[in-house]
């Protein structure tokens, strides 16, 4: 036990560290003054990875265009951060409000907000991104909503079971004593109750939902370029692989690094949060 | 006698459990005035929690009331809509239940649970609220209140947290206080401090009190009317002392006899009363008692016994067929 929190809390500074330094490079990486992520150079096109100035100074070399990739990467980042970060916000309200309303009034209106759940389920969730998005057409709102929508079930189906428990605390029913109505007592009572874990699923479907975006980005149908993203990098940089990989290596890093990071953090986050899971 | 503050008439509760119906409340009836201190005793399962429950329109599922009424002041609270039994709960009645340790949010602070009654019912801002909060705890004795208010409930002792709960009962001033075995998780000591203190509210908002309790010893030094309920009946009912030095049904005479006392010889067995307590599932037609009731008369097993009055004191009924102090005379004791 004690050996594994131990290497739970050190996976855990990692993984936390590791975040950070994302978000750091997602927000202040742009001030550093490298190239724009757009710019193309044909002169200077799949320039390798090196310190040498005479073509511009390009860390992690150019693509097939002549744009750094360093700087693609960097924006990319923020271009992921922040469709990842609000595709969980909204997943996670839209799922934890369903969890609350089902675990709370129980019956009927559990039975069907459950089978709703159940039909989301069944479907594989990257099908129905490329259906809908196919549909819809590609765009920035377009591609949030559809990560949101195959999210949702994950909170709302552990929040649903979290209520059930703090449903029947004595506290809860001191709550109803002193007269409270329901709207007050879900949002709360309950609510702050069931945050630790509505988070704990947040970190998860945080690493899920990057994954999902980079996937269908390098499918065409995520972020539009030239905006850069790096799902989309790996695509482009896939026929270059044999002459050029630091294109589709830098950022398939990135991705890997940014999934395994939440990751660690998810699981430091649910021993921390509930002791009792060793 | 003063107008009774709540009167329950014939109060049945059923509950459902597969095929079968059970009875945890079987038509009960009485009456609480203003100002009157009233101590319920009943061991578990005697429909003492579960009244007050349906009282408050808080039963668990897969209970419901069948029939009769519960008049609060002039209005039946059976009738009410939800909407008009949260205006009552919290507001007129307060209730402060068993558990101090898991009756408070673990999650919000002292200070956030007690201003939130008052924010609901008197319509008060939060900021007053909190400084209405905070006299409140200065009222049931929580030292340094201002700093308190801050705290979360796991900071604060078992009495401590039951000193909140009263503060949060009282918080709009009702007129009715039900302490349900309020003071069943607390030391001893801290039951007695905790029973004083309410003694002394109760004086100073003038308020009744129903105080719900398996205890009979505490009901003694604290109520003046006590009630005696057995499988979902009233027993027997009347003033304290009247009650206490000359029971009139057998199952309060064995409840007295069960108490360790402290004139008795060391080692000597406590009195326990024999049998099982009975299944709401499977009640007896007669006196729900006659089975384990060494008194029991053939007309017990028979037929279920009204209240009717005991000797020449006032308020003081028994449901029993038989007269307890003929019929130990006539058996020799229960040996």
């Amino acid at each position: 036990m004690r050996v594994s929190s131990k290497f739970g809390s050190i996976a855990g500074i990692i993984g936390v560290s590791l975040i950070v330094l994302l978000i750091a490079v997602a927000l202040f990486g742009p001030l550093l003054g490298l190239a724009s992520p757009t710019a193309n150079n044909l002169m200077a096109r799949l320039a390798p990875p090196s310190f040498n100035t005479t073509k511009g100074l390009h860390l992690f070399g150019t693509d097939q265009l002549g744009r750094d990739v360093l700087s693609r990467t960097i924006h990319g980042a923020r271009v992921t951060l922040t469709i990842g970060a609000t595709a969980v916000l909204l997943g996670g309200a839209i799922g934890i409000v369903i969890g609350l309303v089902a675990g709370y009034y129980g019956r009927w209106v559990d039975a069907v907000l459950m089978r709703i759940v159940d039909v989301q389920l069944s479907i594989p969730l990257s099908l129905l991104a490329l259906l809908v998005v196919g549909t819809i057409g590609p765009s920035l709102q377009n591609l949030i909503f559809v990560l949101a929508l195959t999210s949702w079930v994950q909170y709302a189906r552990v929040v649903r079971g979290q209520v059930l428990v703090v449903r029947e605390r004595e506290y809860i029913q001191s709550a109803h004593a002193i007269g409270l109505g329901d709207v007050r007592i879900i949002f709360q009572h309950i609510l702050p109750n069931v945050l630790s874990a509505a988070l704990v699923i947040a970190t998860i479907e945080l690493a899920r939902v990057i994954i999902l975006e980079a996937a269908l980005s390098f499918l065409g149908l995520g972020v539009q370029p030239p905006s850069p993203s790096w799902g989309r990098m790996l695509a482009e940089g896939r026929s270059y692989m044999s002459s050029a990989p630091w294109i589709a290596i830098f950022p398939g890093a990135a991705i890997f690094i940014t999934a395994l990071s939440v990751n660690l953090t998810g699981d430091w986050l649910r021993d921390l949060l509930d002791p009792k899971v060793t | 006698m003063a107008e009774p503050l709540f009167r329950i008439r014939n109060l049945k509760i059923r509950i459902q459990n597969g095929g079968e119906t059970g009875y945890p409340v079987n038509d009960i009836s009485y009456d609480l005035c203003e100002n009157e201190t009233l101590g319920i005793v009943g061991e578990s399962g005697s429909g003492k929690s579960m009244h007050v429950l349906a009282m408050l329109g808080l039963l668990p599922r897969g209970l419901a009331v069948e029939s009769g009424e519960i008049v609060f002041a002039g209005r039946d609270l059976l009738k009410m809509n939800a909407q008009e039994l949260r205006n009552v709960r919290g507001k007129e009645i307060g209730i402060v239940f068993q558990d101090p340790m898991t009756s408070l949010n673990p999650v919000l602070t002292v200070g956030r649970q007690i201003s939130e009654v008052l924010v609901r019912h008197k319509r008060l801002d939060w900021r007053s609220a909190r400084a209405r909060a905070r006299e409140l705890l200065e009222l049931v004795g929580i030292p340094d209140a201002e700093r308190r208010m801050r705290a979360f409930p796991f900071q604060f002792s078992g009495g401590m947290r039951q000193r909140v709960m009263i503060a949060t009962a009282l918080a709009c001033e009702p007129r009715l206080l039900i302490a349900d075995e309020a003071t069943t998780a607390l030391d001893v000591t801290i039951q007695a401090q905790v029973i004083d203190l309410i003694r002394s509210l109760k004086e100073r908002f003038g308020m009744s009190v129903l105080w719900i309790t398996h205890d009979i010893g505490v009901v003694a030094g604290f109520a003046e009317t006590v009630q005696v309920m057995y499988a979902g009946q009233i027993m027997e009912r009347g003033p304290v002392r009247s009650v206490f030095y000359n029971p009139a049904s057998a199952y309060t005479w064995s409840l007295l006899k069960s108490l360790p006392r402290p004139d008795q010889v060391a080692g000597e067995p406590l009195y326990q009363i024999p049998g099982q307590p009975p299944n709401p599932f499977r009640l007896a037609k007669g006196d729900p008692f006659a089975e384990r009731n060494p008194f029991a008369t053939p007309r017990c097993f028979e037929e279920r016994p009204a209240l009717r009055p005991v000797g020449d004191v006032q308020g003081h009924e028994v449901a029993a067929w038989y007269d307890l102090k003929t019929r130990i005379r006539e058996t020799g004791g229960a040996e």
